[in-house]
């Protein structure tokens, strides 16, 4: 392998392990700035993976399967938005909760629908179909272009979206001001409620896209163990992101490269292993994002009224 | 009212295990099985068949073991509530206690006696010293500790599991390369909670377990220190206005948390793994979570919650029969605390239905 075919395969696995933490990530950004904290992005991406799958398996097309996950997004946003938004629960808890509640209703499900505790079975997926097949063809840079799927793309263009949205338009800005200080908010005549629940909705159809890229997008199929902490791990991009769209982006990549950069090290040069261990590859992004939190590494703050509920005076 | 105050805060907690139990119910109605046989079973596969099972703990011994489990870090989350603290982290201060465990009581091999105390000493001051990393940087730089305990628990995941375990103390290091074990060595005779009857696996955990819960109890409402770590999550302002060094009490209540973590880590390790295992079984700190909130914080509501879900992950298993996975609990689970950050709804009714005096009904925010 020289170097240029190197570089591309650590770059375009780069993508391909990164884009289910992107995109959660920014279902964490689009909640957390209109002041919700969403802790339940683990178990929206368990829940988009598994009806991405149920979707595609009774239809046999994975566009289904993936509107599908979307749909189950939507709904536990909803759920958790009518705790802390509406009935202002504890956000915390009521994350904790659709976590719990995710790791065994798809037990569940995988059980109920296809008899195993294990994986489901294959199903019609955007696994190996790139966007542009001609472009992976070209020798070198084409590896890059075979990883390009639907999921991947999104991961690349949403931060973008995201960017212009929050920080571009009249919406973005009114739902930031929701999450930096709801009462001025309404003062000034912006829904705050609404503005939250648009914001947590959002919020769980991305973390369930993004558990629908690892079923439908990495692989074909659902094992019983994803999303295996990718939800918190997203969750500390987009602090590490400092609650922006394309910080999270970054971090994303910056913390998947410690994962990937330790896979290659382990085939290229074993070695390495011994000095310096692979835990150390794999705890490092959280080590990292505690010193950015403490102010080591630039100051992270998160939105003024971010986890605190919202009541109108009446 | 005070008295009905408390009815209520006692009913909540117990209307959201109802309202788990017959949403499950509508499930397993759902996959076309019969609820009422699955609970049958589950309660067979908890408390025994018959009464002569339940009081040989065939059954109940494996429930109380599982229910002696949650206690311990359904308390160390407890602990933190109570000085307002949200401890997330208590999954990898399990870890850490579980491996400090495993390693101690392969080196030590004195005798029971000695042995036990000096690990579970260990234990403690080294989980209680890693739950203070996060109280030490709220209290330092005001970062919310429910970020750090998450980060924490990762770092403590990876480090524990791909490195210690598979490295520096695994058991081909120890035990020579030709062994396919994985994990580490397992603990001396000396080191182990053995089991305290014949034909269960229940051990001296349980009792471990309810010694904790007293000392808890006695420490929040008998002495100087459980009033400052009350105060202080009750409200902080009004804390550091009488007087009393929040920031200490904050670092003081994580140590006492993460101490108790580590104590079901090495339970764990101790009484039925008996060394640390190459795939760690996941989960015990969120559990713990589950149980403090629907325990309603309190140390005595943490014991009953942890002990009645001990008997219904116990009783699970049996439930497999009927092709009901064990992990069905966690569905239990998760919709009753659900149902606890929801609880203004059953506050409202509950309200709503003992009152007799007309007027807007002020509910209690959780």
């Amino acid at each position: 392998m020289n170097i240029a075919q190197t570089i591309v395969s650590i770059l375009s696995s780069l993508i391909k392990f990164g884009t289910p933490i992107i995109i959660a990530s920014l279902g964490g950004v689009m909640a957390e700035n209109a002041g919700v904290v969403n802790l339940a992005l683990e178990g929206m991406m368990r829940m988009g993976g598994f009806f991405a799958i149920f979707g595609s398996y009774i239809s046999g097309n994975p566009w289904i399967g993936l509107l599908f996950g979307m749909a189950i997004g939507a709904l536990a946003g909803l759920l958790h938005g009518y705790i802390s938004i509406s009935l202002r629960g504890n956000q915390i808890v009521s994350g904790v909760a659709i976590n719990v509640f995710a790791l065994g209703g798809m037990t569940f499900f995988l059980e109920r629908y296809f008899n195993t505790t294990g994986h489901s079975p294959s199903v019609n997926s955007f696994m190996n179909s790139p966007i542009f097949p001609n472009l992976a063809r070209i020798p070198v840079i084409g590896e890059f272009f075979k990883e390009l799927n639907i999921f991947v793309l999104l991961a690349l263009v949403l931060p973008f979206v995201i960017h212009f949205y929050l920080y571009k338009t009249p919406m973005g800005l009114r739902h930031r001001a929701v999450g930096e200080h709801p009462e001025a908010a309404d003062t000034l005549g912006i829904n705050v409620y609404r503005m939250r629940y648009f914001a947590v909705i959002v919020s769980g159809i991305l973390a369930a896209i993004a558990g629908a890229s690892m079923s439908i997008g990495q692989l074909d199929l659902f094992d019983n163990h994803m999303p295996a902490g990718l939800g918190f791990i997203a969750l500390a991009a987009m602090i590490f992101g400092k609650w922006k769209p394309i910080g999270a982006l970054l971090a994303s990549l910056f913390f998947t490269l410690a994962s990937v950069v330790q896979i290659y090290i382990q085939t290229l040069a074993p070695q390495v292993l011994n000095i310096i261990p692979r835990g150390f590859f794999l705890a490092l992004p959280y080590i990292l994002t505690i010193l950015v939190l403490a102010g080591f590494v630039g100051k992270a703050e998160a939105p003024a009224a971010d986890g605190l509920p919202y009541e109108k005076e009446s | 009212m005070k008295k009905r105050e408390k009815i209520i805060d006692f009913l909540v907690p117990v209307l959201s295990i109802l309202l788990g139990f017959l949403i499950s119910a509508i499930m397993i109605k759902a996959t076309g099985k019969s609820p009422l046989q699955a609970y049958k079973l589950l309660f067979q596969g908890s408390f025994g068949k018959s009464i002569y099972d339940f009081f040989t703990f065939k059954q109940s011994g494996e429930a109380l073991l599982k229910g002696a489990q949650l206690t311990l870090t359904g308390l160390s989350v407890a602990v933190a509530f109570k000085g307002g603290l949200f401890n997330i982290g208590a999954e990898g201060q399990f870890i850490v206690g579980a491996i400090v465990a495993a390693y101690f009581g392969f080196i030590l091999n004195i005798s029971p006696w000695v042995n036990i105390p000096i690990i579970l000493i260990l234990v403690m001051l080294i989980s209680g010293a890693y739950a203070t990393i996060a109280a030490f940087l709220k209290v330092k730089f005001g970062i919310h500790e429910v970020i750090i305990t998450i980060m924490l628990n990762w770092i403590a995941i990876h480090l524990v599991e791909n490195w210690i375990v598979v490295g520096p103390f695994s058991v081909q290091k120890y035990i020579g390369s030709a062994t396919s074990a994985a994990g580490t060595p397992n603990v001396q005779d000396t080191s182990r909670l053995m089991p305290l009857f014949s034909g269960t696996r229940l051990n001296a955990s349980i009792f471990i377990a309810i010694v904790a819960v007293v000392i808890i109890y006695i420490l929040l409402n008998r002495t100087v220190l459980g009033y400052e770590i009350q105060a202080t999550g009750k409200n902080i302002k009004a804390a550091k206005y009488v007087g009393i060094n929040v920031g200490k009490t904050m670092i003081v209540s994580m140590f006492i948390s993460g101490a108790l973590a580590g104590l079901g880590g090495a339970c764990y390790v101790l009484g039925t793994e008996k060394h640390f295992p190459g795939v760690f079984p996941g989960g015990f700190g969120f559990d713990g979570i589950t149980m403090a909130l629907i325990g309603g914080g309190s140390p005595i509501g943490t014991f009953f919650t942890s002990i009645f879900f001990g008997f219904v992950r116990a009783g699970a298993t049996s439930m497999q029969l009927m092709g009901v996975h064990k992990t069905f609990t966690d569905i239990i689970q998760g919709i009753a605390t659900l149902f606890i950050a929801a609880q203004m709804i059953i506050r409202y009714f509950l309200m709503k239905i003992g009152r007799k005096e007309k007027g807007p009904i002020k509910v209690m925010g959780g």
